[in-house]
Protein backbone atom coordinates (compact mmCIF):
# COMPACT_ATOMS: atom_id res chain seq x y z
CA UNK A 1 0.00 0.00 0.00
CA UNK A 2 1.19 3.63 -0.74
CA UNK A 3 1.99 5.82 1.66
CA UNK A 4 1.92 9.03 0.17
CA UNK A 5 0.31 9.21 -4.15
CA UNK A 6 0.14 12.34 -5.92
CA UNK A 7 -1.55 12.11 -9.52
CA UNK A 8 -0.42 15.32 -11.42
CA UNK A 9 -0.85 17.33 -8.18
CA UNK A 10 -0.84 21.36 -9.71
CA UNK A 11 -0.53 24.70 -7.63
CA UNK A 12 -0.40 28.00 -8.77
CA UNK A 13 -1.03 31.20 -7.13
CA UNK A 14 -2.07 33.51 -9.73
CA UNK A 15 0.32 33.60 -12.57
CA UNK A 16 2.96 31.79 -10.27
CA UNK A 17 2.91 28.12 -10.23
CA UNK A 18 4.16 26.56 -7.05
CA UNK A 19 3.34 23.01 -7.56
CA UNK A 20 3.57 21.92 -11.51
CA UNK A 21 1.85 18.25 -12.35
CA UNK A 22 3.86 16.50 -9.27
CA UNK A 23 3.38 12.69 -9.31
CA UNK A 24 4.90 10.92 -6.77
CA UNK A 25 4.56 7.71 -5.44
CA UNK A 26 5.60 6.63 -1.29
CA UNK A 27 5.73 2.89 -0.33
CA UNK A 28 4.30 2.49 3.35
CA UNK A 29 6.71 1.82 6.07
CA UNK A 30 9.52 3.61 4.05
CA UNK A 31 11.41 6.92 4.95
CA UNK A 32 11.58 9.30 2.03
CA UNK A 33 13.62 12.32 1.25
CA UNK A 34 12.11 14.95 -0.20
CA UNK A 35 14.81 17.28 -1.39
CA UNK A 36 15.16 20.92 -2.56
CA UNK A 37 16.55 24.39 -2.49
CA UNK A 38 13.92 27.04 -0.15
CA UNK A 39 11.08 27.55 -2.92
CA UNK A 40 10.87 24.53 -4.48
CA UNK A 41 7.63 23.69 -3.64
CA UNK A 42 8.13 21.06 -0.59
CA UNK A 43 6.16 22.71 1.82
CA UNK A 44 3.40 23.35 -0.51
CA UNK A 45 3.61 19.46 -1.54
CA UNK A 46 3.16 18.83 2.26
CA UNK A 47 -0.12 21.39 2.76
CA UNK A 48 -1.51 19.45 -0.26
CA UNK A 49 -0.93 16.50 0.88
CA UNK A 50 -2.56 16.98 4.20
CA UNK A 51 -5.69 19.71 2.76
CA UNK A 52 -4.93 22.42 4.11
CA UNK A 53 -4.42 23.76 0.96
CA UNK A 54 -6.50 22.99 -2.39
CA UNK A 55 -4.32 21.75 -5.90
CA UNK A 56 -5.49 23.72 -8.74
CA UNK A 57 -5.15 20.34 -10.51
CA UNK A 58 -4.70 16.98 -9.84
CA UNK A 59 -5.22 14.73 -6.74
CA UNK A 60 -3.08 13.50 -3.63
CA UNK A 61 -3.96 10.62 -1.45
CA UNK A 62 -2.38 9.75 1.48
CA UNK A 63 -2.64 6.33 3.58
CA UNK A 64 -4.96 5.46 1.08
CA UNK A 65 -7.66 8.57 1.87
CA UNK A 66 -8.57 11.73 -0.29
CA UNK A 67 -6.90 14.69 0.85
CA UNK A 68 -9.05 17.06 -0.34
CA UNK A 69 -12.60 15.16 0.22
CA UNK A 70 -11.21 13.09 3.48
CA UNK A 71 -8.85 16.05 5.13
CA UNK A 72 -10.22 14.80 8.57
CA UNK A 73 -9.76 11.49 8.74
CA UNK A 74 -6.59 11.73 6.97
CA UNK A 75 -5.04 14.43 9.85
CA UNK A 76 -5.97 11.68 12.33
CA UNK A 77 -3.16 9.84 10.80
CA UNK A 78 -0.22 12.11 10.37
CA UNK A 79 2.05 13.38 12.51
CA UNK A 80 3.07 16.68 11.13
CA UNK A 81 5.60 19.07 11.89
CA UNK A 82 5.61 22.54 9.72
CA UNK A 83 9.00 24.08 8.38
CA UNK A 84 7.70 27.71 9.73
CA UNK A 85 7.23 26.50 13.42
CA UNK A 86 5.69 29.15 15.73
CA UNK A 87 3.95 28.25 18.75
CA UNK A 88 0.99 30.28 20.87
CA UNK A 89 3.58 32.43 23.11
CA UNK A 90 1.97 33.17 26.49
CA UNK A 91 1.27 29.59 26.87
CA UNK A 92 3.84 26.75 28.32
CA UNK A 93 5.43 24.14 26.83
CA UNK A 94 3.43 21.13 28.30
CA UNK A 95 0.15 23.08 27.44
CA UNK A 96 1.04 23.63 24.07
CA UNK A 97 1.14 20.07 23.26
CA UNK A 98 -1.14 19.20 25.58
CA UNK A 99 -3.77 20.55 23.15
CA UNK A 100 -1.97 19.61 20.19
CA UNK A 101 -2.42 15.76 21.48
CA UNK A 102 -6.26 16.37 22.79
CA UNK A 103 -7.45 15.62 19.62
CA UNK A 104 -5.91 12.31 19.40
CA UNK A 105 -7.39 8.83 21.60
CA UNK A 106 -3.81 8.54 23.00
CA UNK A 107 -0.39 9.59 23.12
CA UNK A 108 1.78 6.43 23.61
CA UNK A 109 5.51 8.38 22.43
CA UNK A 110 5.58 11.34 23.96
CA UNK A 111 7.81 10.38 27.10
CA UNK A 112 10.18 8.56 24.66
CA UNK A 113 10.13 11.54 22.32
CA UNK A 114 10.51 14.03 25.45
CA UNK A 115 13.14 11.56 26.72
CA UNK A 116 14.80 11.58 23.02
CA UNK A 117 14.93 15.84 22.42
CA UNK A 118 16.02 15.87 26.35
CA UNK A 119 12.90 17.78 27.04
CA UNK A 120 12.80 17.79 30.99
CA UNK A 121 9.28 18.64 32.83
CA UNK A 122 10.93 21.89 33.78
CA UNK A 123 11.64 22.59 30.39
CA UNK A 124 7.84 21.70 29.16
CA UNK A 125 6.38 24.57 32.13
CA UNK A 126 8.21 27.24 30.30
CA UNK A 127 6.25 29.57 28.58
CA UNK A 128 6.99 28.78 24.64
CA UNK A 129 8.39 32.50 23.81
CA UNK A 130 11.15 31.82 26.39
CA UNK A 131 12.35 28.99 23.98
CA UNK A 132 15.21 29.08 21.68
CA UNK A 133 14.60 28.09 18.57
CA UNK A 134 15.96 25.15 18.76
CA UNK A 135 13.54 23.93 21.97
CA UNK A 136 11.08 25.23 19.91
CA UNK A 137 12.12 22.65 16.91
CA UNK A 138 12.36 19.86 20.10
CA UNK A 139 8.83 20.88 21.24
CA UNK A 140 7.78 20.38 17.29
CA UNK A 141 8.89 17.37 16.87
CA UNK A 142 7.56 16.17 20.16
CA UNK A 143 4.35 17.24 19.25
CA UNK A 144 4.34 15.71 15.49
CA UNK A 145 5.27 11.97 17.22
CA UNK A 146 3.83 11.61 20.37
CA UNK A 147 0.24 10.07 19.12
CA UNK A 148 2.46 7.40 17.35
CA UNK A 149 0.86 8.05 13.67
CA UNK A 150 1.24 6.16 11.16
CA UNK A 151 2.73 8.56 8.63
CA UNK A 152 5.54 11.22 10.15
CA UNK A 153 5.55 14.19 7.60
CA UNK A 154 8.99 16.74 9.08
CA UNK A 155 9.26 19.80 6.84
CA UNK A 156 12.87 20.65 7.95
CA UNK A 157 13.09 18.52 11.00
CA UNK A 158 16.78 19.13 12.17
CA UNK A 159 16.61 23.28 11.38
CA UNK A 160 17.98 24.20 14.87
CA UNK A 161 19.15 21.73 16.55
CA UNK A 162 22.20 20.63 17.92
CA UNK A 163 24.50 18.16 16.72
CA UNK A 164 23.90 16.10 20.11
CA UNK A 165 20.22 16.04 19.62
CA UNK A 166 20.15 15.98 15.87
CA UNK A 167 21.85 13.07 16.95
CA UNK A 168 19.26 12.12 18.72
CA UNK A 169 17.01 13.00 16.15
CA UNK A 170 18.07 10.34 13.86
CA UNK A 171 17.83 7.61 16.11
CA UNK A 172 14.30 8.50 17.11
CA UNK A 173 13.47 8.49 13.34
CA UNK A 174 14.93 4.98 12.48
CA UNK A 175 13.31 3.70 15.92
CA UNK A 176 10.13 4.66 14.04
CA UNK A 177 10.72 3.78 11.30
CA UNK A 178 11.37 0.23 12.39
CA UNK A 179 7.96 0.26 14.12
CA UNK A 180 5.93 0.92 10.92
CA UNK A 181 6.02 4.53 10.57
CA UNK A 182 6.38 6.24 6.87
CA UNK A 183 8.80 9.14 7.10
CA UNK A 184 8.34 11.33 4.41
CA UNK A 185 11.02 14.46 5.02
CA UNK A 186 11.19 17.32 3.39
CA UNK A 187 14.78 19.56 3.51
CA UNK A 188 17.53 20.88 1.74
CA UNK A 189 19.75 19.22 4.35
CA UNK A 190 21.28 16.73 2.30
CA UNK A 191 23.11 14.79 4.81
CA UNK A 192 20.02 14.29 6.58
CA UNK A 193 18.49 12.34 3.97
CA UNK A 194 22.07 10.55 3.33
CA UNK A 195 21.70 9.25 7.18
CA UNK A 196 17.47 8.13 7.01
CA UNK A 197 16.30 8.16 3.83
CA UNK A 198 15.51 4.89 1.78
CA UNK A 199 14.17 6.85 -1.34
CA UNK A 200 14.70 10.37 -2.54
CA UNK A 201 12.94 12.96 -4.89
CA UNK A 202 14.25 16.12 -5.94
CA UNK A 203 11.90 18.49 -6.74
CA UNK A 204 13.16 22.20 -8.64
CA UNK A 205 10.98 25.42 -9.30
CA UNK A 206 7.69 23.28 -8.73
CA UNK A 207 8.52 20.14 -10.84
CA UNK A 208 9.74 16.84 -9.72
CA UNK A 209 12.99 16.15 -11.29
CA UNK A 210 13.48 12.56 -10.15
CA UNK A 211 12.70 10.11 -7.90
CA UNK A 212 15.35 7.02 -6.87
CA UNK A 213 16.65 5.22 -4.20
CA UNK A 214 19.64 6.66 -2.06
CA UNK A 215 21.77 3.33 -2.90
CA UNK A 216 20.85 3.34 -6.73
CA UNK A 217 22.13 6.87 -6.98
CA UNK A 218 24.99 6.02 -5.40
CA UNK A 219 25.71 3.09 -7.90
CA UNK A 220 25.14 5.68 -10.60
CA UNK A 221 29.00 6.28 -10.41
CA UNK A 222 28.89 9.79 -9.51
CA UNK A 223 32.23 11.26 -8.58
CA UNK A 224 33.47 14.87 -7.15
CA UNK A 225 36.50 15.96 -8.77
CA UNK A 226 38.62 18.78 -7.73
CA UNK A 227 41.66 19.31 -10.08
CA UNK A 228 43.94 22.11 -10.65
CA UNK A 229 46.69 22.95 -13.62
CA UNK A 230 49.57 24.30 -13.76
CA UNK A 231 48.19 26.61 -16.79
CA UNK A 232 44.63 27.98 -17.54
CA UNK A 233 42.83 25.07 -19.00
CA UNK A 234 38.91 24.94 -20.77
CA UNK A 235 37.26 22.07 -19.82
CA UNK A 236 36.40 20.44 -23.00
CA UNK A 237 33.13 18.32 -23.08
CA UNK A 238 33.57 14.61 -23.11
CA UNK A 239 32.02 11.63 -24.46
CA UNK A 240 29.96 9.50 -21.97
CA UNK A 241 31.33 12.35 -19.24
CA UNK A 242 28.22 14.68 -17.65
CA UNK A 243 29.87 17.38 -16.17
CA UNK A 244 28.42 19.61 -13.39
CA UNK A 245 30.18 22.28 -12.16
CA UNK A 246 30.49 22.79 -8.47
CA UNK A 247 32.87 25.78 -8.32
CA UNK A 248 36.27 27.41 -10.15
CA UNK A 249 39.00 28.86 -8.63
CA UNK A 250 42.41 30.31 -10.89
CA UNK A 251 43.42 27.20 -12.64
CA UNK A 252 41.08 24.51 -10.93
CA UNK A 253 38.45 23.70 -10.93
CA UNK A 254 35.51 21.50 -8.83
CA UNK A 255 32.45 19.22 -10.49
CA UNK A 256 30.13 16.40 -10.08
CA UNK A 257 30.48 13.73 -12.26
CA UNK A 258 28.24 11.16 -13.93
CA UNK A 259 28.84 7.81 -15.97
CA UNK A 260 32.09 6.35 -16.72
CA UNK A 261 35.43 7.96 -15.25
CA UNK A 262 37.54 6.78 -18.30
CA UNK A 263 37.11 9.46 -20.78
CA UNK A 264 38.11 12.42 -18.14
CA UNK A 265 40.84 10.91 -16.82
CA UNK A 266 42.46 10.33 -20.40
CA UNK A 267 41.63 13.53 -21.22
CA UNK A 268 43.65 14.65 -17.84
CA UNK A 269 46.43 12.88 -18.14
CA UNK A 270 47.66 14.95 -21.32
CA UNK A 271 47.25 18.18 -19.11
CA UNK A 272 49.26 19.76 -16.94
CA UNK A 273 47.62 18.69 -14.23
CA UNK A 274 48.87 20.36 -10.84
CA UNK A 275 47.21 18.38 -8.34
CA UNK A 276 43.77 15.74 -8.49
CA UNK A 277 41.18 14.61 -6.17
CA UNK A 278 38.50 11.98 -6.93
CA UNK A 279 36.00 10.87 -4.57
CA UNK A 280 32.92 9.38 -4.66
CA UNK A 281 30.30 12.15 -4.79
CA UNK A 282 28.31 12.79 -1.46
CA UNK A 283 24.33 13.48 -1.82
CA UNK A 284 25.39 17.45 -1.73
CA UNK A 285 27.14 16.72 -4.71
CA UNK A 286 24.47 14.60 -6.84
CA UNK A 287 21.80 17.10 -5.57
CA UNK A 288 23.83 20.12 -7.37
CA UNK A 289 24.62 18.11 -10.42
CA UNK A 290 20.67 17.61 -10.72
CA UNK A 291 20.28 21.28 -10.10
CA UNK A 292 22.56 22.14 -12.45
CA UNK A 293 21.86 19.92 -15.37
CA UNK A 294 17.92 21.62 -14.70
CA UNK A 295 19.75 24.77 -15.55
CA UNK A 296 19.68 26.40 -12.22
CA UNK A 297 21.65 28.70 -10.57
CA UNK A 298 23.85 27.25 -8.07
CA UNK B 1 -16.49 18.47 22.36
CA UNK B 2 -13.16 18.64 22.30
CA UNK B 3 -12.05 20.11 26.12
CA UNK B 4 -8.66 20.33 25.68
CA UNK B 5 -8.60 22.93 22.93
CA UNK B 6 -11.62 24.84 24.84
CA UNK B 7 -8.97 25.21 28.04
CA UNK B 8 -6.34 25.91 26.06
CA UNK B 9 -8.25 28.56 23.93
CA UNK B 10 -9.42 30.09 27.82
CA UNK B 11 -6.07 29.55 29.22
CA UNK B 12 -5.00 32.22 26.18
CA UNK B 13 -7.70 34.40 26.61
CA UNK B 14 -8.02 34.69 30.36
CA UNK B 15 -5.92 37.36 31.43
CA UNK B 16 -7.53 40.13 28.56
CA UNK B 17 -10.96 38.73 30.00
CA UNK B 18 -9.91 39.75 33.92
CA UNK B 19 -8.56 43.00 33.13
CA UNK B 20 -11.49 44.15 30.70
CA UNK B 21 -13.76 42.51 33.23
CA UNK B 22 -12.56 44.45 35.90
CA UNK B 23 -12.26 47.71 33.81
CA UNK B 24 -15.92 47.24 33.44
CA UNK B 25 -16.85 46.88 37.01
CA UNK B 26 -15.21 49.42 38.34
CA UNK B 27 -16.26 51.88 35.61
CA UNK B 28 -19.84 50.67 36.22
CA UNK B 29 -19.08 51.37 39.78
CA UNK B 30 -17.61 54.65 39.59
CA UNK B 31 -20.57 55.88 37.34
CA UNK B 32 -23.30 54.45 39.86
CA UNK B 33 -21.18 56.13 42.98
CA UNK B 34 -21.20 59.63 40.91
CA UNK B 35 -24.65 59.64 40.72
CA UNK B 36 -25.23 59.26 43.95
CA UNK B 37 -22.27 61.48 44.91
CA UNK B 38 -22.97 64.78 42.46
CA UNK B 39 -26.71 65.14 42.51
CA UNK B 40 -26.16 64.13 38.92
CA UNK B 41 -29.94 64.26 38.93
CA UNK B 42 -30.29 67.32 39.04
CA UNK B 43 -26.99 69.01 37.02
CA UNK B 44 -28.07 66.50 34.12
CA UNK B 45 -31.74 67.75 34.57
CA UNK B 46 -30.49 71.39 33.90
CA UNK B 47 -28.36 70.41 30.91
CA UNK B 48 -31.59 68.84 29.17
CA UNK B 49 -33.23 72.30 30.28
CA UNK B 50 -30.02 74.21 28.71
CA UNK B 51 -30.99 72.49 24.99
CA UNK B 52 -28.48 69.43 25.57
CA UNK B 53 -31.43 67.33 24.79
CA UNK B 54 -30.76 66.29 20.93
CA UNK B 55 -26.79 65.32 22.06
CA UNK B 56 -28.17 63.25 24.97
CA UNK B 57 -30.47 61.68 23.29
CA UNK B 58 -28.14 60.60 20.29
CA UNK B 59 -25.59 59.29 22.44
CA UNK B 60 -28.43 57.00 24.17
CA UNK B 61 -29.48 56.01 20.73
CA UNK B 62 -33.25 56.21 22.08
CA UNK B 63 -35.97 58.84 20.35
CA UNK B 64 -38.70 60.63 21.62
CA UNK B 65 -39.12 62.64 25.12
CA UNK B 66 -35.87 62.13 27.36
CA UNK B 67 -36.49 61.51 30.69
CA UNK B 68 -33.73 62.40 33.14
CA UNK B 69 -33.80 59.39 35.49
CA UNK B 70 -31.66 57.07 36.64
CA UNK B 71 -32.41 54.30 33.85
CA UNK B 72 -31.23 57.16 31.79
CA UNK B 73 -27.80 57.72 33.59
CA UNK B 74 -27.38 53.98 33.63
CA UNK B 75 -28.01 54.05 29.67
CA UNK B 76 -25.20 55.98 29.26
CA UNK B 77 -22.73 53.64 31.24
CA UNK B 78 -23.43 51.00 28.36
CA UNK B 79 -23.09 53.38 25.79
CA UNK B 80 -19.85 55.52 27.64
CA UNK B 81 -17.64 55.47 23.96
CA UNK B 82 -14.61 54.36 26.54
CA UNK B 83 -16.91 51.43 26.93
CA UNK B 84 -18.02 50.87 23.39
CA UNK B 85 -14.34 50.79 22.21
CA UNK B 86 -13.21 48.70 24.75
CA UNK B 87 -15.87 46.33 24.30
CA UNK B 88 -15.45 46.21 19.94
CA UNK B 89 -11.66 46.19 20.66
CA UNK B 90 -11.81 43.15 22.67
CA UNK B 91 -14.56 41.40 20.53
CA UNK B 92 -12.84 42.06 16.97
CA UNK B 93 -9.23 41.14 18.97
CA UNK B 94 -11.01 37.62 19.69
CA UNK B 95 -12.53 37.35 16.56
CA UNK B 96 -9.33 38.27 14.55
CA UNK B 97 -7.61 35.66 16.74
CA UNK B 98 -8.99 32.61 14.76
CA UNK B 99 -7.61 32.52 10.92
CA UNK B 100 -5.76 35.62 10.46
CA UNK B 101 -3.95 35.67 13.56
CA UNK B 102 -3.00 32.05 13.31
CA UNK B 103 -2.04 32.54 9.63
CA UNK B 104 0.14 36.08 10.75
CA UNK B 105 1.93 33.94 13.52
CA UNK B 106 2.42 30.70 11.94
CA UNK B 107 0.50 29.04 14.12
CA UNK B 108 -1.71 28.09 11.56
CA UNK B 109 -0.03 25.00 10.23
CA UNK B 110 0.12 23.22 13.46
CA UNK B 111 -3.26 23.56 14.65
CA UNK B 112 -5.11 23.44 11.15
CA UNK B 113 -2.92 19.99 10.99
CA UNK B 114 -5.21 17.99 13.33
CA UNK B 115 -7.80 15.77 12.76
CA UNK B 116 -10.90 18.30 13.40
CA UNK B 117 -12.96 20.60 10.46
CA UNK B 118 -12.76 24.22 10.22
CA UNK B 119 -15.85 24.73 10.85
CA UNK B 120 -15.57 22.66 14.72
CA UNK B 121 -12.50 24.78 15.18
CA UNK B 122 -14.57 27.76 14.77
CA UNK B 123 -17.47 26.14 16.60
CA UNK B 124 -14.96 26.11 19.73
CA UNK B 125 -13.37 29.30 19.28
CA UNK B 126 -16.96 30.51 19.05
CA UNK B 127 -17.94 28.51 22.54
CA UNK B 128 -14.90 30.29 24.11
CA UNK B 129 -14.77 33.93 23.06
CA UNK B 130 -18.77 33.80 23.47
CA UNK B 131 -18.65 32.31 26.88
CA UNK B 132 -15.72 35.37 28.02
CA UNK B 133 -17.97 37.82 26.60
CA UNK B 134 -21.23 36.68 27.67
CA UNK B 135 -19.82 36.31 31.68
CA UNK B 136 -18.51 40.04 31.32
CA UNK B 137 -21.23 41.86 29.55
CA UNK B 138 -23.71 39.57 32.08
CA UNK B 139 -21.70 40.91 35.26
CA UNK B 140 -21.35 44.37 34.15
CA UNK B 141 -25.58 44.85 33.76
CA UNK B 142 -25.38 42.92 37.36
CA UNK B 143 -22.89 45.45 38.87
CA UNK B 144 -24.72 48.27 37.17
CA UNK B 145 -28.15 46.69 39.10
CA UNK B 146 -26.69 46.06 42.44
CA UNK B 147 -24.51 49.04 42.28
CA UNK B 148 -27.85 51.34 41.69
CA UNK B 149 -29.26 49.01 44.42
CA UNK B 150 -26.64 49.70 47.17
CA UNK B 151 -26.52 53.36 46.69
CA UNK B 152 -30.78 52.94 47.14
CA UNK B 153 -31.53 54.83 43.73
CA UNK B 154 -34.54 52.57 43.27
CA UNK B 155 -33.22 51.20 40.03
CA UNK B 156 -35.87 49.62 37.49
CA UNK B 157 -36.45 45.74 37.99
CA UNK B 158 -33.40 43.16 37.21
CA UNK B 159 -34.85 41.41 34.35
CA UNK B 160 -34.38 44.90 32.85
CA UNK B 161 -30.94 44.85 33.35
CA UNK B 162 -30.62 40.99 32.09
CA UNK B 163 -32.46 42.15 28.58
CA UNK B 164 -30.08 45.34 28.61
CA UNK B 165 -27.04 42.56 29.52
CA UNK B 166 -28.48 40.61 26.88
CA UNK B 167 -28.68 42.98 24.05
CA UNK B 168 -25.16 44.09 24.43
CA UNK B 169 -24.00 40.33 25.06
CA UNK B 170 -25.51 39.90 21.20
CA UNK B 171 -24.07 43.42 20.08
CA UNK B 172 -20.34 41.75 21.11
CA UNK B 173 -21.23 38.44 19.39
CA UNK B 174 -22.12 40.58 16.37
CA UNK B 175 -18.94 42.84 16.69
CA UNK B 176 -17.25 38.56 17.06
CA UNK B 177 -18.68 37.42 14.04
CA UNK B 178 -18.08 40.19 11.57
CA UNK B 179 -14.07 39.91 13.05
CA UNK B 180 -14.40 36.18 12.36
CA UNK B 181 -15.70 36.80 8.84
CA UNK B 182 -12.24 39.34 8.32
CA UNK B 183 -10.80 36.89 9.55
CA UNK B 184 -11.69 34.48 7.46
CA UNK B 185 -10.59 36.38 4.98
CA UNK B 186 -7.16 38.20 6.31
CA UNK B 187 -3.74 37.03 6.43
CA UNK B 188 -3.45 39.28 9.79
CA UNK B 189 -5.06 39.10 12.99
CA UNK B 190 -3.80 42.94 13.08
CA UNK B 191 -5.09 43.46 9.46
CA UNK B 192 -8.74 42.29 10.86
CA UNK B 193 -8.60 44.71 13.95
CA UNK B 194 -7.84 47.87 11.96
CA UNK B 195 -10.36 47.01 9.82
CA UNK B 196 -12.38 46.62 12.81
CA UNK B 197 -11.63 49.42 14.24
CA UNK B 198 -12.12 51.55 10.67
CA UNK B 199 -15.72 50.01 10.51
CA UNK B 200 -17.13 50.39 13.81
CA UNK B 201 -15.64 54.06 14.22
CA UNK B 202 -17.81 54.42 11.13
CA UNK B 203 -20.64 53.11 12.01
CA UNK B 204 -20.50 55.13 15.42
CA UNK B 205 -19.60 58.31 13.40
CA UNK B 206 -22.88 57.40 11.44
CA UNK B 207 -25.11 56.81 14.60
CA UNK B 208 -24.11 59.96 16.35
CA UNK B 209 -24.47 62.27 13.39
CA UNK B 210 -27.92 60.79 12.54
CA UNK B 211 -28.81 61.21 15.65
CA UNK B 212 -28.36 65.00 15.30
CA UNK B 213 -28.85 65.73 11.70
CA UNK B 214 -32.06 64.16 9.70
CA UNK B 215 -30.25 63.90 6.30
CA UNK B 216 -27.78 61.23 7.40
CA UNK B 217 -30.15 59.52 9.87
CA UNK B 218 -31.46 57.20 7.50
CA UNK B 219 -27.95 55.55 7.45
CA UNK B 220 -28.46 54.74 10.85
CA UNK B 221 -30.00 51.49 9.55
CA UNK B 222 -26.35 50.18 8.84
CA UNK B 223 -24.93 51.28 11.92
CA UNK B 224 -24.84 48.08 14.42
CA UNK B 225 -24.96 51.28 17.35
CA UNK B 226 -28.35 51.87 16.42
CA UNK B 227 -29.55 48.32 17.49
CA UNK B 228 -27.41 48.46 21.17
CA UNK B 229 -30.32 50.44 23.06
CA UNK B 230 -29.64 49.75 27.05
CA UNK B 231 -31.84 52.81 27.65
CA UNK B 232 -35.68 51.15 25.92
CA UNK B 233 -34.32 47.38 27.83
CA UNK B 234 -34.44 49.77 30.95
CA UNK B 235 -37.13 51.60 30.62
CA UNK B 236 -39.03 48.29 29.36
CA UNK B 237 -39.59 49.34 25.76
CA UNK B 238 -40.70 46.32 23.05
CA UNK B 239 -38.15 47.98 21.03
CA UNK B 240 -35.01 46.47 23.19
CA UNK B 241 -36.38 43.00 22.04
CA UNK B 242 -36.92 44.09 18.39
CA UNK B 243 -33.14 45.33 18.07
CA UNK B 244 -31.97 42.42 19.83
CA UNK B 245 -33.27 40.34 17.61
CA UNK B 246 -31.73 42.39 14.74
CA UNK B 247 -28.37 42.05 16.38
CA UNK B 248 -28.98 38.66 16.50
CA UNK B 249 -29.50 38.29 12.54
CA UNK B 250 -26.72 39.60 12.09
CA UNK B 251 -24.83 37.84 14.17
CA UNK B 252 -26.07 34.78 11.95
CA UNK B 253 -25.29 35.86 8.60
CA UNK B 254 -22.15 36.57 9.47
CA UNK B 255 -20.94 33.28 11.30
CA UNK B 256 -22.61 31.31 8.18
CA UNK B 257 -20.12 32.78 5.75
CA UNK B 258 -17.43 33.01 8.21
CA UNK B 259 -18.19 29.10 8.35
CA UNK B 260 -18.28 28.65 4.28
CA UNK B 261 -15.40 30.85 3.81
CA UNK B 262 -12.96 29.14 6.55
CA UNK B 263 -13.55 25.95 4.63
CA UNK B 264 -12.56 27.11 0.91
CA UNK B 265 -10.29 29.36 1.91
CA UNK B 266 -6.23 28.18 1.66
CA UNK B 267 -4.41 28.46 4.75
CA UNK B 268 -1.16 29.48 3.63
Amino acid sequence: MLAVQTDNLTKSYGQVKALQGLNLRVTQGSIFGFLGANGAGKTTSIRLLLGLIKPTSGSSRVLGLDSEREGVKLRSLVGYLPGELAFYSNVTGKDTINMLGSFYKSLPWRKEACEAMEMSESDLLRETREYSTGMKQKLGIIQAVQHAPPLLILDEPTRGLDPLIQRNFFELAELISRRGTTIFMSTHVLTEVERLAADVGIIRAGKLLMVESVTKIRLQRFHRVEVAFSTMVDLPTLPGVSISPLGAAENSYAFATSGDLQPLLAYLAEQPVDSLVCERAKLDDIFLHYYAKEGAKL
Amino acid sequence: MNLGLMAFKLRQNYRTALYVTIGFLSFGLLMVAAYDAFDMQNMMGQMLQGGGEDIMRAMLGTQGVLMWDVSTFLAMAWRHPIILVILVGWAASLGSGYAAKEIGEKTADLLFARPMSRSKLLAHDLLVAGSLLFINTMLFSLSLYFGALSFGLNPPRLESFAIAGLQYFVFALAVLSIAYLLGAWAREGKVVVGAMGGLFAAMYTIELVGGLWDAVEPLKTFSLFTYLTPHAALTQNASAWTDLYVLLGVTTIAMSLSFVLMERRDLS
